[in-house]
């Protein structure tokens, strides 16, 4: 007997069941073929069509000359950032107002992230952390920022990247930021990470910030990045590969015993987690997170033993106006260095609001922001790192104090540089500056308030130009602050001694990384460790 | 379906010779049955639909296409029918017994149908087929797309997609309910965690002081504007905008929502949220001590005034409360306390702190470093029952205290009285003007249903009464604000290069944080501003602005706004001199306001501590130190009333500290 085929089967009594219909069922049937086919079409366009954000009744939007740029507190010195809006108002008749939402880069994510989720046409322009580029990109808070290969060469290569999310420029940067090594002079300056343990081991430690905010998370980055393990590769989680998975295990494993021997300076674990209840309680400018930690390590750099820090640019500009960190001949009695490991990428970068009623005028407030005499500006008078080449260019060849620019015109390689040819890159490097220090004399007298020099700004240029062509970025997520919130607890919990080393669960670990980095809460009670591996303990 | 049949076997009974193109009572059966069928299939359909809705619109839709084309293939194929009505004979034939009681009918058969009955067939015949041809129809476009819906339910299942941006909410509250409010935020954000993704992500914030907050609701949530330089084109916001607000009272709410202008937030004041009543909480021992005084009587039901006069008549006890013009807390504590004579009087208390969480810790920190013999000394509270709850519990989660429960002797006993009042806590929502949105809206009211059904608190029954009425707060404001000491000073601003370096400009940090203190000034007290330097070898002294109270305090933050920075170190003493030559007695103090870099200025024989004792005109000398010197070098302490604070990271904070030390207080 052959097997009849089931389609067959199916078209044969289909067949014979429409042919014992009469002309009356036809009909009726036909009437409710169409009506289903209609049905189901409209059920289906409706069910289907894509959920999108409501988008709420938002009116006073500024109209079409002024631009409202949301952008966190500017208790630099001078309040350059400022004065540039001022200067632009002076020239422009579209008018900006500057809006500072907070201090805690927390707050000023919650603030700006939540007016655009809701669709508000409040802000403009964005001063976004790049830890947040993907998160905003992707939610489509923002607008891309297409720019022409000439203009795309006046960045630093690095530094232009943190604006990209999935191939697309989103951003434009305004202020970086790069980890430096800051050393007691007269310490030998390490090269590698082996010989900075063995140096601050012998020389009062090395002051880090393992605190429990994104600033611990970074350096926790830093740490297994420099040891050669990885976290992620692109958008895979490869914590819990086997060779990889190991050399993280053992770099948090030796942090914790470096911590514990006092090779890194002694606190770094206890700098306390303030979060926005505080910064709030302690107004506008309070010390925010990663102040807090980072302050923390300042003063053990300059009052206590501490022979090696890692910190932030902003750092020496606090270390250098310090009387009590010259010497007798008014040298400074400090220097620094590029991180000998791997340091990550930090700043600020702009970007147009996808929900403003301007793009254009908002995008040239941005070029107006970022051209080479603001950023030199920034950098000379408040202290940004500046992202643009040849500002590194115009410091490595004729640097210039704050006042200088203020009063001068601009210097022949400042000239160059406004005509758009960004020719530093990182094969360059400053020869008259070593990492020594050299060339940190203060200006004035002893008994004098100290003043940065032109040639302290040159090294301080130089350092920060090295460090940014080898950082790297943080993963780029759309939940970034999610995956960074897992990592941290875990990691942070092998180096202070809350979790053996051989205790950590990676595949646990990596799996709750991969939920955190889509948006999702990891396994088991709000605060609890359960899914490195950590028991959970009981309320209470 | 309908066209004929083959007799069902067995069925010895004559074809019916009336009946050809009709539909024997059989197959009416086969079509009620039918439609029993189709109507079970999609009662159980929906049901089925609402179960498996959480799963997505994607595995709804392909469940619904396959259901429907099983049907229609089913229905369609003779062999179905047959099968059905093969079926349905054994209930036909014991329906048929019961109706001729178990006697065979003559003949078998059937009687012929009536012409209507065949009419009701014909037509169920047809709105058969139609209704198998709506599922056709709708077949034809929902199995393609369903099965596309469901392989991509599949594979998210397989490999999870991002979750989708949660609505961002921010609520704020008192200092003291920040803990509590967050573990239950965290609650209800996990109860409402769909596919493990979060649809809402809450932050909480501190809410500000009373005046800060009506200043705050009336501009859109800017910070007040005293601060500008004069056109200056930037703003500041109390941190992210605020959708919701736990406050501490009905009372509070509505005083704010009078005092905000038009065209400033919609507050609408909804239930309450959790309920507590204010206590007065010491230590064990003391508490022992105080209870064996009371006149007998049930516990807890002691009138305010007897409890007051153990305490303080016979026991000397400070009884502290948060300032009352920072917090809603200490507020309604002033208000209890109004009616007793002199209960609020400054000497009553000896700590300052801005809220409920500061002086807890300030007791915690203390009941650490004293011995047993300063904690008989120890000062009576008044705060809400859940603070001191927490307190003893350990989970006072305030970043600049000691971590860890107090030890038994160290935790706080409470004593309730019927005349210290109940809070009610209602949850405010915030409109702000010019920006509706539905979805947050719905958001605000689902987490306010959530926080009603799971009370943040609950003091239980009690006889005290909620503080409800706005008026009662604004008196209590007023008078309390009339029994404080006068303050009497002139703030001297460094204004050295040293005060405006990079990379944090300490004049640009001063000039953010002054307006801070405003709520502490009072009518009554009178300040004035200067500032000194040296410019080219001379100590230059400036008068920047006269003498003002409370209402005119904001020109003096202006002034401190538009302070730029010339020249290098003064020393103290010139300014000292310079104050006693302007003021008159009984004297003024003087406040220096310095990045302590003037401490080594004196000139060469001089001290600060000389030149003080020199001027008669000078009362006191408070020096805030900020950045990084500190007060190292500071003078000794003799002779007049010197101070030097170091402000560290909280400017504002210790701005507050030199305000309540001017009035005799919070000195060390």
């Amino acid at each position: 007997m052959t097997s009849v085929p089931g389609p067959l089967i199916l078209h044969t009594r289909l067949s014979a069941a429409l042919r014992r219909l009469n002309a009356g069922q036809y009909r009726w049937g036909g009437a409710g073929v169409a009506v289903g086919l209609v049905l189901a079409s409209v059920l289906i366009s409706l069910t289907a069509r894509t959920p999108s954000f409501p988008v709420g009744d938002h009116t006073d939007c500024g109209g079409p000359n002024r631009l409202t740029v949301a952008t966190g507190a500017d208790i630099t010195a001078g309040s350059f950032r400022r004065d540039l809006i001022e200067e632009w108002n002076h020239t422009h008749t579209t008018q900006v107002v500057l809006v500072e939402v907070a201090d805690p880069t927390d707050e000023q994510r919650a603030e700006m992230a939540g007016r655009s989720r809701l669709g508000s046409c409040a802000y403009d322009v964005l001063s976004v952390d790049v830890a947040w580029t993907t998160e905003f990109a992707r939610s489509g808070y923002i607008r891309p920022y297409p720019l022409d290969p000439r203009q795309a060469d006046l960045f630093l290569d690095n530094v232009l990247k943190t604006g990209q999310v999935d191939g697309v420029q989103y951003t434009v940067p305004f202020v970086t930021d790069v980890p430096l090594l800051f050393y007691r002079q007269g310490l030998p300056v390490p090269d590698t990470m082996e010989r900075l343990w063995q140096y601050a081991a012998a020389n009062g430690g090395y002051a880090v910030q393992l605190g429990d905010y994104e600033g611990g998370s970074v350096n926790l980055m830093e740490a297994i990045f420099s040891a050669g393990g990885r976290i992620t590769d692109g958008d895979r989680v490869i914590l819990d590969e086997e060779v990889n998975g190991e050399r993280v295990r053992e770099t948090l494993a030796r942090w914790q015993t470096l911590l514990r021997n006092g090779t890194l300076a002694h606190g770094a674990e206890d700098f306390s987690k303030q979060d926005t209840f505080d910064a709030f309680e302690e107004g506008l400018l309070a010390r925010s997170p990663k102040d807090s930690a980072e302050e923390s390590s300042l003063q053990a750099f300059r009052d206590e033993d501490t022979g090696y820090m890692r910190n932030w640019p902003f750092a020496f500009h606090r270390l250098a106006t310090d009387n009590s960190m010259y010497d007798d001949q008014r040298r400074l009695r400090f220097g620094l260095a590029a991180l000998p490991g791997v340091g990550i990428l930090g700043g600020f970068n702009l970007a147009i609001s996808a929900y403003s009623d301007n793009p254009d005028k908002a995008r040239m407030l941005i070029d107006f922001l970022t051209e080479h005499q603001a950023q030199a500006r920034l950098f000379a008078c408040s202290g940004y790192p500046p992202v643009l080449k040849s500002v590194y260019e115009e410091y490595r060849r004729t640097p210039r104090t704050c006042k200088q620019l203020l009063e001068e015109q601009p210097s022949p390689s400042a000239e160059t540089a406004t005509g758009l040819s960004g020719r530093e890159d990182c094969t360059t490097g400053t020869e008259a500056n070593p990492a020594t220090g050299a060339g940190s004399a203060a200006a004035g007298s002893p008994g004098e308030d100290p003043t940065i020099t032109a040639l302290m700004l040159q090294e301080l240029a130089d350092k920060i130009h090295q460090g940014v062509c080898k950082a790297e970025s943080r993963p780029a997520y759309s939940y970034y602050s999610a995956f960074s919130e897992v990592f941290r607890g875990c990691a942070r919990a092998v180096v202070i001694g809350d979790l053996p080393a051989g205790d950590l669960d990676l595949p646990r670990f990596a799996d709750a990384l991969r939920a955190a980095r889509r948006g999702r809460a990891p396994e088991g009670a709000a605060g609890s460790l359960a899914y490195c591996g950590k028991p959970e303990r009981r309320p209470g | 379906m309908s066209g004929s049949t083959p007799p069902p076997a067995g069925d010895s009974s004559p074809e019916p010779d009336a009946d050809p193109p009709g539909v024997p009572s059989v197959k009416l059966r086969e079509i009620a049955a039918t439609a029993l069928i189709s109507g079970g299939v999609t009662a159980l359909f929906a049901a089925l639909t609402d179960s498996v809705r959480a799963l997505g619109p994607g595995l709804v839709l392909l469940v619904c296409a396959l259901i429907g084309l099983a049907l229609a293939a089913l229905l369609t194929m003779g062999g179905f029918a047959r099968r059905l009505r093969r079926w349905l004979e054994p209930v036909g034939a014991a329906v048929v017994r019961r109706r001729t009681g178990g006697r065979s009918v003559p003949g078998g058969g059937e009687r012929p149908p009536r012409r209507r009955h065949r009419r009701l067939e014909r037509f169920a015949a047809r709105l058969s087929t139609g209704y198998l041809g709506v599922l056709l129809g709708a077949a034809v476009v929902t199995v393609p797309w369903g099965v596309v819906q469901g392989g991509t339910w599949l594979s998210h299942r397989i490999w999870p997609p991002d979750c989708d941006r949660p609505l961002e909410l921010r609520v704020v509250t008192a200092p003291e309910n920040m803990t509590v409010l967050r573990e239950s935020i965290a609650r209800f954000t996990r109860e409402k965690l769909v596919n493990g993704c979060a649809p809402y992500a809450i932050s909480v914030g501190v809410a500000p002081s009373i005046d800060e907050l009506t200043y705050a609701f009336g501009d859109n949530w800017y910070r007040d504007d005293a601060r500008q330089e004069g056109d200056e084109p930037f703003r500041r916001l109390y941190g992210p905008r605020a959708d919701a607000w736990v406050a501490t009272s009905t009372g509070e709410a509505e005083l704010v929502a009078n005092d905000v202008g038009p065209g400033g937030a919609a507050l609408d004041i909804g239930p309450s949220v959790a309920s507590d009543r204010l206590v007065i909480g010491m230590i064990s021992g003391r508490a022992e001590k105080v209870r064996k005084e009371l006149p007998p009587g049930p516990p807890n039901s002691h009138s305010l005034r007897v409890l007051w006069e153990v305490i303080r008549s016979k026991f000397a006890m400070p009884v502290n409360y948060p300032q009352p013009e920072l917090s809603t807390a200490g507020l309604v504590v002033v208000f209890d306390l109004l009616p007793l004579s002199s209960a609020v009087g400054w000497e009553q208390r000896d700590l300052v702190a801005e809220s409920v969480s500061s002086l807890l810790c300030r007791v915690r920190i203390a009941s650490r470093e004293n011995d047993d013999e300063e904690l008989d000394q120890s000062p009576a509270l008044v705060v809400p029952l859940h603070s001191l709850r927490e307190y003893n519990d350990g989970r006072f989660n305030d970043p600049h205290c000691p971590e860890g429960a107090p030890s038994g002797k160290t935790k706080l006993q409470a004593f309730l009285s019927p005349g210290l009042s109940r809070l009610d806590y209602p949850f405010v929502t915030i409109g702000w003007p010019n920006e509706r949105n539905a979805e947050r809206d719905a958001a605000l009211r689902l987490l306010r249903g959530w926080l009603v059904a799971h009370p943040l608190f609950n003091a239980g029954p009690g006889q005290e009464t909620a503080m409800r009425d706005p008026r009662e707060l604004r008196i209590a404001r007023g008078r309390f604000l009339a029994l404080l000491p006068r303050v009497d000073a002139e703030i001297a601003l460094d204004v050295s290069g040293s005060m405006a370096e990079p990379p944090r400009s300490l004049l640009t940090q001063l000039r953010e944080t002054f307006p801070g203190i405003k709520p502490l000034i009072t009518p009554r007290d009178d300040f004035t501003l200067s500032s000194f330097s040296t410019v080219r070898g001379e100590s230059l002294v400036r008068r920047l602005h006269p003498a003002v109270g409370r209402a005119q305090f904001d020109s003096l933050t202006r002034m401190v706004a538009g302070t730029k920075a010339e020249g290098s170190d003064a020393p103290i003493s010139d300014m000292i001199m310079n104050l006693n030559g302007r003021s008159g007695a009984p004297g003024r103090a003087l406040v220096v306001v310095t990045d302590g870099g003037v401490f080594n200025d004196e000139p060469t024989g001089a001290s600060i501590g000389a030149t003080l004792a020199r001027a008669p005109n000078v009362s006191a000398l408070y020096v805030l130190a900020l950045g990084d010197n500190g007060c190292d070098r500071s003078p000794p302490r003799e002779g007049k009333y010197r101070e030097c604070v170091e402000a560290g990271p909280d400017m504002q904070q210790a701005l507050r500290h030199v305000i309540s030390s001017l009035r005799g207080k919070d000195r060390p």
